[in-house]
């Protein structure tokens, strides 16, 4: 029991605190609220560096990736926590710090969960979360809108996969992922795999992918910035994290065949990076644009799960939400503080506005070229895994050329949707701020400039560091 | 211990930090930092005019991490165009030295590029010369859309996407070059790669041979940067929106990273594809040697007819390197470097005129030598040096060229005389440009008052003057530090079948 | 008591699911397609306690425990959703999917 608790603490920690801040804003102690959320948060990332792996029933499990996964979305809560707190106003600050850390404890059941019924929780406790921070700013068209879109395409997902999970349950008797794969192992009736695929909705709906995509440039657009980077960073590193576990004990390669698993992922990838390339260059929303970059890089991601069993592939993936991540979160803060109007990052409203924050809009530009790969940034790098090994998979087995394609779109994309970031670029850097524009601007707020300045550095970091990679590999490879 | 080739690169690198936080001193650390590479190429030079060889000299290796090294070395090649970017990038940072807007940002910017393009030139590892590849877009988007004319954006933005669309198959081609090779010996050490070349043209992607596939990469990579025709028509935009330090970069260095490309990637790594596909490229540097110096009779703006000329003799780089010959290879190797001294030379004049009439229209001037002499004198060497004359730079290696293509025989004679009539369509160009501009009386009454080159302008000018009189009057140290490396090449190439 | 065999539950799970999904599609009130994911919610949950009891292994309640998580993450879900179509309601005095669409590329 004991043993449990150890390898649970850090869910343990988060709920305590979570709860904690909740009676905070009972207790009108308000502008504790972000102390104890971020401490509590910090001593959940201690015990998650700490905790020692196991498993707990057959449904939570600490492998190498959850364990990889569960600091990385402390970190990120973190992160997320301090640049609240100097951008929202101590009368928001229990409620919104109660959302973040709610969103993170989806994400770590998520990520650790091994069963159906613990992912599906997760998910839903992420979405929860998740659509009330998108519909955050109270009063605000685009905003409600942006939540009410969510809410709805959000439990639609949920509910069909439910649907699929429920099927799954009668065919296979099982919920856990060791089980059904142990079903699978002996034969692969169409209605399971059908129920299988249903089941996937919810995660494919958490990971942007195409067809599930629908709903992420117009949620991304009207919600916050600040919970846009939330609801896009903790459920991807959560969302991924599990389904590497699910496809490496629900759907074994040695049991089923690699190219038919490999072939459905990286056809999803493929739409992915192509959909949200082609979809990308006529949007005119900064935050609209960060959307789209969110599908393509979910279809790089999947693409590099796509070249499993290969021993570099997860760790492309891991790496590739290493860069993903801080250069997400540092490109919608600097959008933030650069918007003239908050709330509004129509690129028309944006124009000039580096002029004003100089510092801040070279930031954004790192963060911006990171995401469209370029070297020596961090998402050049992780690019660069992802095609290693798509390619070395490819070129190493012919039945496994579709890899080939799908690399092909991804370079594709990456040229297409460098339009799309320029854009952004262009009119913070090169065009000329409308004239009525002469209030002085504000000081930066303290704590959102140095989440800025740590995601810019981890962007710089990981692209430089080369052996990085190589760590990464590593620790999931030991 | 650190060697020189590193220092170069770590100079321009330190010295972009150290630029923002100097202010107004920014453009004092930027040309100390320039002089490291010029002193370290101008050395190697000497050493390879010294003592003629195809080696790497002033080699280095550290072990870098994912299979990648920090390889540096210089052959003939790469000692000249490294001491070129040490001396165009200093002299661009003297053209700029009253740069006003920002000039901490502006010289910090120039010093990235710096360090980008002198990896480029130095580097012998595949990972790193394409990491630095693309580095290298990155200051000059921010140089050409933050400091430049009215168009700037559209230029910046332009500029690059064609480069970065060029490029982005070469990242492909990185990686698969790496898997296919035996787990045990992988390698991304371009002398190294050169000896496995059998290797990819037996492996198929797709249908075709990988060979194939990263032949075409590097090719379409490089005919961006060339740039050749039809992949040219970003250069016209971005030099004219450029200011006149960031062209002289463009025209000086950026340009010979193209034909680097296809002398230190395409051909080696590719012996048997470069041998399917050199008359083509041929083909496309006779084609952009015409039509770019027949579209520059046309031009009606200074900077955009120095442009369409600057892309008509970079043809004939093309068309050297695609022949294969000794003195064709030699010879675009050294139009490669006299251009990046006369075309500079020429983008800094038109910046002169320009500071002072605010406009390049041609039919805007009229009898400029007789308020400017110096810069009469001075332009009217640097095009008589584009035109081809003996006795300047833009002579020998044409030269080379030709007598290259007209030894190679059969059609590649006609090819060598279709090229040689762009000396007479730039000679055309050129003489009526300098007739309109500085010959004649005095049109615009107001130009009378025009000063003549002043002390800073002298100093950008005349080092570009003296080498274009020097490699023109005596350019066999030149060729001879050239030629062993040129010929190796050669060897490589066609030893291949 | 009700039918005692598998297919008359799954029958109803499924007309359910139906249901929910014509609500979730052909609604353009945003309330109306709430209501359709409740349904597949519910046909779902019905789903999980009618293989519980017919399917599962004696001893078995993951079934029956995952019906009652169901309910609850439903509850809450409607909670969030009428606390967002509410917002919406009162900054744009409609609930109307096709009336209610600012953000566009």
């Amino acid at each position: 029991m004991s043993e449990t608790l150890m390898i649970l603490a850090p869910e343990l920690i988060l709920t305590a605190t979570l709860l904690a801040v909740l009676l905070s804003d009972a207790a009108r102690w308000r502008s504790f609220a972000y102390l104890l959320a971020l401490s509590g948060t910090l001593c959940a990332l201690l015990a998650s560096a700490l905790a020692p792996r196991g498993t707990v029933g057959d449904q939570l499990a600490i492998d190498a990736w959850a364990a990889l996964a569960r600091p990385a979305i402390l970190l990120s809560a973190v992160l997320l926590l301090m640049a609240a707190r100097s951008l929202h106003d101590d009368d928001d600050g229990p409620a919104w710090a109660a959302l973040l850390l709610a969103l993170a404890l989806g994400a770590l059941v998520t990520a650790a969960s091994a069963h159906l019924l613990p992912l599906w929780l997760g998910l839903e406790l992420m979405s929860l979360s998740g659509y009330a921070l998108a519909g955050w700013r109270a009063g605000s068209r685009r905003s409600a809108e942006a939540g009410m879109k969510y809410v709805l395409f959000g439990g639609a997902a949920s509910a069909l996969s439910l649907y699929g999970m429920s099927h799954l349950y009668g065919l296979a008797g099982r919920l856990d992922f060791a089980g059904i794969g142990a079903m699978l192992a002996v034969d692969q009736p169409l209605p399971v795999t059908a129920a299988l695929l249903i089941a996937s909705v919810g995660l494919a709906y958490k990971l942007t992918l195409v067809p599930f995509h629908y709903y992420a440039p117009d949620v991304y657009q009207g919600a916050p910035p600040l919970a846009v980077a939330s609801v896009g960073t903790l459920p991807k590193i959560a969302a991924i994290a599990v389904l590497v576990r699910a496809l490496s004990s629900a759907v074994p390669e040695s049991l089923v065949s690699p190219a038919s698993v490999s072939g459905l992922l990286a056809l999803l990838a493929t739409a992915s990076l192509l959909v949200a390339a082609l979809t990308a260059v006529v949007a005119r929303d900064a935050q609209r644009i960060i959307a789209y970059s969110a599908i393509a890089h979910a279809g790089s991601m999947v693409l590099a799960l796509a070249a499993r069993p290969h021993s570099s592939a997860t760790a492309a993936a891991a790496f590739y939400l290493a860069a993903y991540v801080p250069a997400t979160i540092g490109a919608l803060l600097a959008l933030a503080l650069l918007a003239p109007t908050a709330g509004r990052t129509a690129l028309v409203e944006l124009a000039g506005s580096g002029q004003r924050r100089p510092w801040t809009g070279v930031a954004l530009v790192v963060c911006l070229a990171s995401l469209a790969g370029l070297p020596p940034l961090a998402g050049f790098l992780a690019k660069w895994g992802v095609l290693r090994a798509a390619l070395e998979v490819g070129l190493g087995a012919p039945e496994r050329s579709v890899l080939l394609w799908a690399a092909g779109a991804l370079l594709l994309s990456t040229a297409i949707s460098a339009w799309a970031y320029l854009l952004i670029i262009r009119a913070v850097f090169f065009q000329p701020a409308p004239a009525q524009q002469t209030t002085a601007t504000p000081p930066l707020p303290p704590g959102v400039a140095a989440v800025l300045a740590l995601c810019v550095a981890a962007t710089l970091a990981l692209g430089l560091w080369l052996s990085g990679f190589a760590v990464l590999l590593h620790s999931l490879h030991p | 211990m650190i060697g020189a080739l590193t220092w170069s690169v770590l100079a321009p690198l330190l010295a972009s930090v150290l630029c923002l936080l100097a202010g107004r001193a920014a453009r004092w650390v930027a040309l100390g930092a320039m002089l490291v590479p010029l002193a370290v190429g101008s050395a190697a030079l000497v050493s390879f005019v010294r003592q003629p060889g195809a080696d790497f000299r002033l080699l280095e290796s550290y072990p870098w991490a994912l299979g990648a090294a920090w390889t540096v070395g210089v052959d003939g090649i790469g000692a000249a165009l490294l001491a070129l970017t040490g001396l165009v990038m200093s002299i661009a940072t003297i053209s700029a030295w009253n740069e006003a807007r920002r000039p901490a940002a502006y010289h910090a910017l120039v010093c990235l590029l710096t360090a980008a393009v002198v990896t480029v030139f130095t580097t012998l590892d595949l990972l790193v010369f394409y990491i630095a590849w693309e580095a290298l877009l990155l200051p000059m988007l921010a140089l050409i859309g933050l400091w430049g004319g009215e168009q700037r954006r559209y230029a910046a933005i332009k500029f690059f996407l064609f480069t970065l669309a060029g490029s982005i198959l070469m990242l492909a081609l990185v990686i698969a070059l790496w898997v296919v090779q035996p787990e045990a010996t992988r390698s991304f050490d371009i002398r190294q790669l050169a000896g496995q070349w059998r290797l990819w043209e037996s492996t198929s992607v797709l249908g075709v041979s990988l060979a194939r596939f990263g032949f075409v990469a590097v090719l379409l990579a490089a005919l961006v940067k060339v740039p050749a025709v039809p992949l040219h028509t970003w250069l016209p935009h971005a030099h004219v929106q450029a200011p006149t330090a960031i062209s002289v970069i463009l025209a000086g260095i950026l340009l010979k990273l193209g034909v680097y490309a296809l002398y230190r990637l395409a051909w080696p790594l590719f012996p048997l594809q470069a041998l399917v596909f050199d008359h083509w490229i041929a083909v496309l540097g006779v084609i952009g040697i015409l039509w770019a110096a027949w579209v520059a009779l046309g031009q009606q703006d200074l900077k955009r007819l120095v442009a369409y000329a600057s892309v008509s003799h970079m043809g004939f780089c093309l068309l050297g390197l695609a022949g294969l010959t000794s003195s064709g290879v030699t010879g675009g190797m050294v139009q490669a470097i006299t251009h990046g001294l006369g075309s500079p030379l020429l983008f800094l004049l038109v910046g002169v005129v320009y500071d002072r009439a605010h406009h390049r229209r041609i039919d805007g001037f009229g009898g400029l030598a007789t308020p400017m002499p110096r810069f009469a004198w001075a332009l009217l060497l640097a095009s008589l040096s584009g035109a081809g004359l003996p006795g300047l730079a833009g002579f020998p290696g044409e030269a080379l060229v030709l007598f290259g293509s007209y030894t190679a025989g059969g059609w590649w004679s006609w090819l060598g005389a279709l090229a040689t009539l762009s000396v007479v369509l730039s000679a055309a160009y050129l003489l009526w440009m300098l007739k309109r501009v500085i010959y004649g009386p005095l049109r615009h009454p107001e130009q009378a008052a025009f000063p003549d080159l002043d002390a800073r302008e002298q100093a950008a000018i005349l080092p570009l003057l003296l080498l274009l009189l020097l490699c023109g009057v005596w350019p066999t140290p030149l060729v001879a530090a050239l030629r062993p490396a040129c010929e190796a090449l050669i060897t490589h190439v066609t030893g291949a079948p | 008591m009700g039918p005692d065999h598998l297919g008359s539950y799954l029958a109803i799970a499924a007309a359910l699911f139906t249901t929910g999904v014509l609500a979730v599609c052909t609604r353009r009130n945003a309330i109306g397609v709430l209501i359709g994911i409740e349904l597949m919610l519910n046909a779902a949950a019905l789903q999980f306690v009618a293989y519980g009891r017919f399917r599962a292994p004696l001893g078995d309640s993951i079934g029956q425990a995952a019906a009652v998580f169901v309910i609850v993450v439903a509850a809450a879900e409607a909670a969030v959703a009428l606390a967002l179509l509410f917002a919406v309601y009162r900054t744009l005095r409609d609930i109307d999917l096709e009336r209610t669409r600012e953000l566009a590329a």
